[in-house]
């Protein structure tokens, strides 16, 4: 079907406000999200590949055409609004066929289309409704038909869960992505959620102000978040980050936490070597040990399969844990906590950028700081 | 201490009186929300005595032969009033100009005003706030010297219109003084006064539309014509209906246009039916024959506006 490529896209509002230079291929078939908080720019690429969005520089290319300045309707992209942007006065029927009216399709060929599409969906027997008169799923539903309907080159989500409740817009993430392999449709998708993003994405890209901050699968951006804001934003509750101390003693990279020391298997330190680090250890990689690090249990909430525990350590710092079994523990309590040494990414103090994955006998190279990079490599 | 709390509290003193306490526990006290008509009450009697009243006394005086021959002992004179206008030519030539008066104005206003609001919100337009104040002045300028303007403008002999015309090589036009035109110059200045209302009345409309509905429709290749027959006008089908409805009522009782700038004249030729029944008022003392002819303007715009409320009503769909 089709590929999508941006080439240094820039669009500029302001100073902090905008898309700065994002390099992107989408390959086909492929259900690639864009992750971000609010005000990243993710909408703004979409729209621009939309071309509802004017670009500023740079060079999209849809199959090896590029498309930077054609007008909307030359591109053959389908967009799913947040707010399904139905028409109210319009039938289900007579807004699934908008986009074909336009096509001087025949009255038959279009109502086997509509029929065709909306069995697929589920939403046969609500042809003669009004929006106005379905549910929120429902209009989902049918917006996503009017997407499909066209059987464009390209589907474009901005946020389409967005507006569900929670029950629905897990059920709907699951028809998504089952429709979205039953035509093969290169998707680009945008959200603010990192579970839609986890469960969706083929691949993924998390964006902040305006910028690329990790691509690839979700899994990878998961488990090696490439700085601290990656690995805060993905994953709920968010990563812990616990300011530490790597150093080299006797031969062995050992690190420290406030008064707890553990040694970092296969990593290789020049001697004498020492830095400030932020160890990031995600809630469900905490365990009880006796020589771990002593912290207080401030609270405890229950979420029904799990329990998020809230601790505090020594220095103030605070610390989630999630657990899955019942430990009668009592608020106000205090244990010994270790984190699991496999799970483990250290970051350098100063950009945040992650410098340790478990398994590296070296630490990443990481410019621009100096304390990283006269003390290795 | 408590005691004196007590005996300040009116409320609890009011409630507790027996006789309003008997009315608070009646039924028909229970049956209706009190409260409610409370608030309405005002209004209620401002209009019936500034409107209603005056309403019936107008049916009532159409009845009678009120003039100024009659002026201090005047009876019911049954039909005659109507009869007699119903005799008169006047009457056909009077509705038929007032028909042409408020479709005329109706018309060119309500589409202009559409249009002008369409492209004053019309996307990466720069400067929206100052077009719409710069709008918004022919209607916020007082409408008799507008009028005064107008009518100076449009004068047979150094009007500035006729001026232009002669430029052009075109004979001067009798603008206010020829049956043929002084209807077309009343509308044309009753244009001018009233097009910054209705454009700002769809302005709101026209910014109410989310514009994702606006993006849909161009992602599936829409254009602006297309989108303009598909998207907007079905989107705004109430509204406009509405302000046509109620620009067309407002045209047909609006009196100051005509009054102040033709008289209605020549002869009777831009006469509409309000401002021939103040002419048989205060200028023939005429009351009754007034009245009747009042009362014959609002009978037919009754018959307008049941049909337009009843095919706006069928327009209207649950959304």
């Amino acid at each position: 079907m089709s590929q999508l490529e941006l080439q240094n896209v820039v669009r500029k509002f302001d100073d902090k406000r905008g898309v700065f230079g994002i390099d992107l291929k989408i390959e086909d078939h492929e259900f690639f999200v864009i992750l971000g908080p609010s005000g990243c720019g993710k909408t703004t690429t979409l729209r621009m590949v939309a071309g509802l969005e004017k670009v500023d520089s740079g060079k999209i290319f849809l199959d090896d055409q590029e498309i930077t300045d054609f007008p909307p309707r030359m591109r053959n992209i389908a967009m799913v609004f947040q707010n399904y942007a139905l028409y109210p006065f319009l039938t289900v029927r007579k807004n699934i066929q908008f986009p074909l009216k336009i096509l001087k399709m025949s009255r038959k060929d279009m109502d086997d289309k509509t029929e065709e599409i909306a069995k697929i969906l589920g939403i046969q027997d609500l042809l003669e409704q009004k929006p106005g008169e379905i549910s929120g799923g429902q209009r989902q539903r049918v917006a996503l038909a009017r997407a499909l309907v066209r059987e464009p080159k390209m589907f474009l989500m901005d946020e389409p869960l967005s507006n569900l409740d929670a029950k629905l817009r897990t059920q709907m993430r699951v028809e998504l992505k089952r429709i979205q392999k039953q035509f093969g449709t290169t998707t680009l998708y945008v959200t603010h959620d990192q579970v839609e993003a986890t469960t969706l994405a083929d691949r993924a890209m998390v964006m902040r102000n305006g910028r690329i901050e990790q691509m690839g699968p979700p899994m990878e951006i998961y488990n090696r978040p490439e700085n601290r804001f990656v690995a805060t934003f993905v994953g709920d509750p968010p990563m812990n980050m616990i300011p530490a101390h790597l150093y080299e003693s006797g031969g062995k990279a050992k690190l420290k936490i406030e008064n707890m020391e553990m040694d970092i298997p296969g990593l290789q330190l020049d001697a004498g070597f020492n830095l400030d680090v932020i160890a990031g250890i995600r809630p469900e990689d905490v365990r009880v040990e006796d020589n771990g690090l002593k912290s207080k249990l401030v609270v405890k909430q229950n979420i029904g399969r799990a329990e998020y525990q809230y601790f505090e350590l020594n220095d103030g710092t605070s610390f989630i844990r999630q657990i899955y079994s019942d430990e009668n523990l009592q608020e106000g309590d205090f244990i010994n906590i270790m984190p699991n040494i496999e799970k483990l990414i250290l970051f350098e103090d100063n950009e945040g950028r992650a410098i340790y994955y478990y398994g590296m006998n070296r630490l990443k190279k990481v410019l621009l700081t100096e304390g990283v990079r006269s003390n290795n490599d | 201490m408590e005691q004196g709390i007590k005996s300040f509290n009116l409320m609890d003193k009011i409630k507790g009186n027996p006789i309003v306490r008997k009315i608070t526990n009646s039924r028909f006290y229970k049956k209706y929300e009190w409260k409610a008509i409370i608030y309405i009450l005002p209004v209620l009697i401002v209009l019936a005595v500034l409107n209603f009243y005056p309403i019936a006394y107008t049916i009532y005086i159409s009845f009678t032969n009120f003039n100024e021959v009659h002026f201090y002992r005047f009876v019911l004179v049954g039909f005659s009033n109507y009869a007699y206008v119903l005799s008169t030519s006047n009457l056909y030539t009077i509705i038929e100009n007032t028909l042409v008066w408020s479709f005329g104005s109706t018309a060119v206003m309500v589409p202009a005003g559409f249009m002008l609001a369409l492209i004053m919100n019309q996307r990466g337009l720069r400067g929206k706030y100052l077009y719409r104040s710069m709008f918004l002045f022919p209607w916020a300028f007082p409408a008799f010297i507008t009028i005064l303007v107008w009518s100076n403008m449009l004068a047979y002999n150094g009007g500035v219109i006729n001026e232009i015309i002669n430029v052009f090589g075109f004979r001067s036009i009798a603008w206010l003084t020829s049956p043929k035109y002084a209807m077309i110059s009343l509308i044309l200045v009753n244009f001018w006064l009233s097009f910054p209302y209705y454009t700002f009345v769809y302005t709101s409309a026209v910014q109410s539309i989310p514009s994702e509905l606006y993006e849909a429709a161009e992602m599936d290749g829409y254009g602006s014509f297309k989108t303009l027959t598909g998207v907007t006008l079905p989107l705004l089908r109430r509204q406009i209906a509405f302000v046509t409805i109620f620009g067309f009522i407002f045209t047909w009782n609006n009196f100051y246009v005509p009054f102040l700038l033709t008289s209605g004249g020549p002869g009777i030729s831009t006469q509409i039916l309000i401002t021939y029944s103040y002419l048989e008022a205060f200028s023939y003392d005429n009351f009754s024959l007034a009245a009747a002819y009042s009362v014959f303007s609002i009978l037919i715009l009754l018959v307008f506006v049941i049909i337009a409320n009843h095919y706006s009503k069928m327009m209207q769909v649950v959304y």
